[in-house]
């Protein structure tokens, strides 16, 4: 279009209240989508905790680039990366033949996986673990880290090929969902009574989870609308989805048989002491890929020196070497394809060149400002959260109490005349009295809550599951509206943080939390309609993004710690789980009130 | 229709274009019907069915509640010769029951086709309208569509509420993507949404123009940049007859009883409702103008081309829709691609020539020989008369999404007067 009229002239004066207007309605948007996090965040820590915030400036600059961000990285996806994967898709099929857009697919996934490293999300996680308590867990993250990351991308490259032969064999989704969910049961019952295995449960399931990064997902289900489109003869118009579902589930079935062949060749230690004897030194460094890795462990935990923070431009230019890796490898494998197979200009050049450069920027701003605001602010919250109520100020002076019995607790009253409780806790060195607050009881609920709510308003701000909503409204003509599928998917993740808070303060195995709803999901997911089904399993995989994903690791951690859980995996697994059931019930429920009015006339044609 | 001599193959021919609006859960049953009754290509996009639902709740404050109930359903177009018509509207009403509530419509129009050669879908290039109305007795006549190309997220649910009020019929709303002027603005253009929200309704001839004034003022679409509406003669329609579903306070409903009627008396102008409005009618034949909409298929990513041909004449903007072309001879005419594009202009008849001319002088229409795929796969020619809503005319609409109005006006003057495009001027119809 633009090649053949010559382009308007815009007085500057008009032109810039476009862009102004434009800019503040994008603004606009992102703000409200994170009001409801930072006020949260806020009002915990200012009325509930009542912590000062320190660092006030940092956190609103963090805060106010995050937002920037958002919008951004949102537009960005809108204009470069989503039309150039819908536009691959639609074309692949028509230039090649199917190996070649098979292949294309595996690649892809290779390629997400390495643009966008999990290994850092999991390592966050695990940066507790200790060698002596889980050493296939230890050894995963530390010795074996490629290894993971290479189960992962095969599981990811694997996923997105069979999502592309789905597409163009026209095949449902649900074979695939109960295929893997019966799989990812048997593993995961299988290694809850293997010894060395069960310490991996977690890391496995939560490696599906953070592999689709901001960047792979909505490029994904770009590619797959465009490859289902293409293909579809009489297929749904939502077909299309169910990729993402297929790139969580394979990594998991991956990491899982990675640990099988591991697990044998890993030893395993008494205690903290056997570790660092001398003579299981030969034994220890085979947890570490070096000699010098293993010295820097031991380091680490004779003078437990916290990380040093970085500043902000250290941060803002980590983050830009990311988003910039991860957007270059991604778009510029699409641009190669485009240039080699489908040999057409895409419509509106420009327009993907200025959104893969402000994917770059957003994404780069939003993963400085969520680390600069909103993930401090969540730390802060996360590790305060369990000590403030048990009166003891530093997380350091956490003991966790078994069996504490209530009968326990005396009285005493303050000179003002305040009843307050206490108990004694015997140490070594004699009885001492230890004030009992008043909300400690509640304090546990409070967590979950807590949980609760974060889960919720992170994923509101969640920009690939913003990318998921608008395509899925446009493919439905909004039927399914944007709105509902961000709420619902939030409020699963709302439940799912709570669950696995939940797990870390009550010590709960994962599989009791983890398999029941996704047994509960089959039968679910059997009576729903197909393209539901593939929505909802696909919103898995978005819940876990740049927003979320800091937050719930930084609180699994906090409260992990002053609990005395040494690992917060599992937590994203069981964010992942919930978004599918409440999404899934969703669809339910609005399929049976779309077909009342059927009915209604079935019924009327029968007289 | 004279086409010039280079556009031999280019053939046009009058057919019948057929329109269903069908519920999602219905389509697949329908397309085995049209592959039954040989319709040859069909062309679907979703769309959604908007009805009105009635609640009762139990404050006596707010006892009754009317919410818009949303149900996804699919547009289906195609064209037949116009003797074939009878038989497969007359089957597919039968079938599919249009007249029972939340199943669907189906509408069909006199339209021009342009084709290349074999694949050609009309017959006589004759356009006897008698020999299609024999056999479609029980279809409705004497009706009008009104075309809503919205340009605001929310305005098709508005206008869809506004008509279900008004007892319209059922409105089907379905995206589209504007292009146009929006396109010249270099990368400007990005800060235009170009969503659109397309809202078909049907109406009884006489109350056509005066709905559509009501509706505009009600949804407050004479605001520049809300959008524009036109409205087209129809042939025949079976039509849903329901418009609210839930609670209903008599043994019947004021539609059943206004379809009993209708059938009594065998004719709808009865319950004219503007009948003194001549003044106003005499306004909107100022309105009025000569328009054709010009409707292209053509496989997706190619109907720029078309749109750049159209503006190259001097017809501004065009509403791009994705479509899939199913049937039977999907396979031999475009190489199997089911991924289309509906492109809609609203052209002065004027210029349909030119428009074709310049299509066919662009290698468009004969591109299908050459490697590019570029063929229209149909081009569908209806008469149309368009109104620009009040005030605000297509160009004002184009240039849509500011929130400023000075702006917006300011913008209007300098760039279309600029341009000095003849077909432009007298169009320009800013207050």
């Amino acid at each position: 279009m633009s090649a053949t009229n010559s382009p308007m002239k815009i007085p500057h004066r008009a032109a810039f209240s476009l862009v102004v207007a434009y800019v503040g309605r994008k603004l606009y948007d992102q703000l409200r989508s994170v009001a409801f996090i930072v006020g949260y965040l806020l009002v915990f820590q200012l009325f509930v905790l009542r912590i000062p915030i320190a660092n006030a400036a940092v956190l609103a600059f963090g805060l106010a680039i995050s937002v920037f961000g958002l919008a951004l990285f949102l537009e960005g996806l809108v204009l470069g990366l989503m039309p150039l994967g819908e536009f691959i898709g639609l074309r692949l099929p028509e230039k090649t033949i199917l190996p070649v857009i098979l292949a294309f697919g595996v690649a892809l996934g290779l390629a997400a996986t390495f643009a966008e490293p999990a290994i850092g999300a999991l390592r966050a996680a695990g940066s507790a673990v200790v060698p002596w308590e889980s050493p296939l867990l230890f050894a995963l993250l530390h010795r074996y880290a490629e290894h993971l990351v290479a189960a992962i991308a095969t599981g990811v490259g694997v996923a997105v090929g069979i999502g592309m032969l789905r597409f163009a064999y026209g095949l449902s989704i649900k074979p695939f969902v109960f295929a893997f969910t019966l799989i990812l049961i048997a593993l995961t019952v299988i290694a809850a009574f293997d010894s060395a295995l069960r310490e991996i449960i977690g890391i496995a399931w939560d490696s599906g989870g953070v592999t689709t990064g901001p960047v792979t997902v909505p490029l994904v289900l770009a590619l797959g609308i465009g490859v289902a489109r293409s293909y579809g003869s009489t297929e749904s118009p939502t077909s299309g989805f169910g990729v993402v579902m297929l790139a969580s589930a394979a990594p998991i079935v991956a990491v899982f048989v990675l640990c099988m062949v591991l697990a044998p060749t890993v030893p395993r230690f008494e205690s903290r002491e056997a570790f660092l004897s001398p003579e299981s030194h030969e034994q220890a460094t085979q947890l570490f890929a070096s000699e010098t890795q293993f010295e820097e462990f031991t380091k680490r935990l004779s003078d437990d020196a916290p990380d040093a923070e970085l500043g902000i431009a250290a941060t803002l230019s980590a983050y830009l070497w990311s988003s910039t890796r991860a957007v270059l490898l991604l778009a510029g494998g699409f641009v190669l394809v485009l240039l080699i197979f489908v040999r057409e200009r895409v419509r509106r050049q420009d327009e993907i060149l200025l959104g893969v450069f402000l994917t770059v920027l957003g994404l780069t701003l939003l993963g400085g400002g969520i680390e600069l605001g909103l993930a401090r602010l969540g730390d802060d919250v996360g590790r305060r959260l369990p000590v403030a109520f048990s009166s003891i100020e530093l997380p350091e002076q956490q003991i966790r109490i078994r069996n504490f019995d209530d009968e326990l607790l005396q009285q005493a009253l303050t000179p003002d005349g305040r009843s307050v409780q206490f108990f004694y806790l015997a140490e070594s060195d004699g009885f001492r009295p230890v004030p009992f607050g008043r909300w400690a009881a509640l304090g546990q609920v409070l967590i979950l809550v807590f949980a609760f709510g974060m889960g919720y308003g992170a994923t509101l701000a969640e920009p690939a599951l913003r990318a998921l909503g608008r395509t899925v409204e446009q493919l439905t003509v909004g039927t399914f509206r944007a709105d509902t599928l961000i709420r619902t998917v939030s409020i699963g993740v709302g439940i799912g943080l709570g669950m696995g808070m939940a797990r870390i303060l009550w010590d709960i195995p994962l599989p009791i939390l983890l398999i029941p709803p996704y047994v509960l999901l089959l039968p679910l997911t059997a009576v729903s309609a197909e393209e539901f089904a593939a929505i909802a399993w696909d919103s898995a995989g978005v819940t876990t993004g740049p927003v979320t994903v800091p937050l719930v690791v930084a609180m699994g951690i906090g409260v992990g710690g002053a609990v005395g859980v040494s690992d917060g995996f599992g937590v994203l697994a069981l964010a992942s789980v919930y978004p599918i059931l409440a999404v899934t019930i969703t669809g339910i429920m609005l399929r049976r009130h779309q077909n009342l009015i059927m009915h209604d006339s079935e019924r009327q044609g029968i007289r | 229709m004279s086409i010039s001599p280079q556009a031999e193959e280019v053939r046009s021919s009058a057919v019948a274009r057929v329109t269903v609006h069908i519920n999602h859960r219905l389509s697949h049953k329908l397309y085995d019907s049209l592959k039954e009754l040989a319709v040859g290509r069909f062309f679907v996009e979703p769309s959604r069915m908007v009805l009105l639902q009635e609640k009762k709740r139990r404050s006596r404050l707010f006892a009754r509640i009317l919410s818009l109930d949303e149900n996804p359903a699919e547009r289906i177009s195609f064209c037949l010769p116009m003797e074939r018509v009878a038989h497969v509207a007359t089957s597919l009403v039968e079938e599919f029951r249009f007249d029972l509530a939340g199943r669907g419509s189906l509408y069909l129009e006199h339209v021009t086709s342009y084709s290349t050669g074999s694949t050609a879908t009309g017959g006589t290039a004759t356009h006897d309208a008698n020999d299609t109305v024999a056999g479609l007795g029980r279809f409705r006549t004497g009706l009008t569509g009104i075309t809503f190309i919205l340009s605001n997220p929310d305005a098709g649910n508005q206008v869809a509420k506004t008509a279900l009020e008004l007892g319209v019929c059922v409105p089907y709303i379905s995206l589209g993507v504007g292009t146009g002027i929006r396109d010249e603005l270099g990368l400007l253009r990005i800060t235009i949404p170009a969503d659109k929200e397309i809202v078909e309704l049907v109406a009884p001839d006489h109350d056509a123009e005066g709905l559509l004034r009501l509706i505009v003022d009600e949804c407050r679409l004479n605001q520049p940049g809300r959008g524009f509406a036109y409205i087209y003669p129809i042939h025949s329609a079976a039509l849903s007859p329901q418009l609210r579903i839930g609670r209903q306070e008599h043994a019947a409903s004021i539609e059943q009883i206004i379809g009993a009627i209708d059938e009594l008396r065998g004719e709808t102008r009865w319950r004219t409702r503007f009948a003194s409005t001549e003044e106003q009618r005499g306004q909107a034949n100022s309105l009025h103008r000569d328009e054709r909409e010009v409707s292209v298929i053509c496989s997706e990513g190619h109907s720029d081309a078309y749109v750049a041909t159209a503006s190259r004449i001097g017809v501004r903007g065009a509403t791009t829709a994705k479509v899939r072309a199913l049937g039977t001879d999907a396979d031999s005419a475009s190489g199997g691609v089911v991924a289309h594009e509906r492109t809609t202009m609203i052209v002065p008849a004027s210029l349909v020539d030119s428009l074709v001319h310049g299509i066919v002088e662009a290698g468009l229409f004969e591109a299908e020989k050459l490697v590019l795929r570029m063929a229209i796969t149909d081009m569908v020619l209806a008469e149309s008369s368009l109104f620009y809503v009040r005030r605000c005319c297509i160009h004002c609409f184009r240039i849509s999404g500011l929130t400023v109005y000075v702006v917006t006006r300011k913008m209007n003057k300098t760039l279309f007067l600029k341009r000095h495009d003849e077909h432009l001027i007298p169009r320009l119809n800013i207050s």
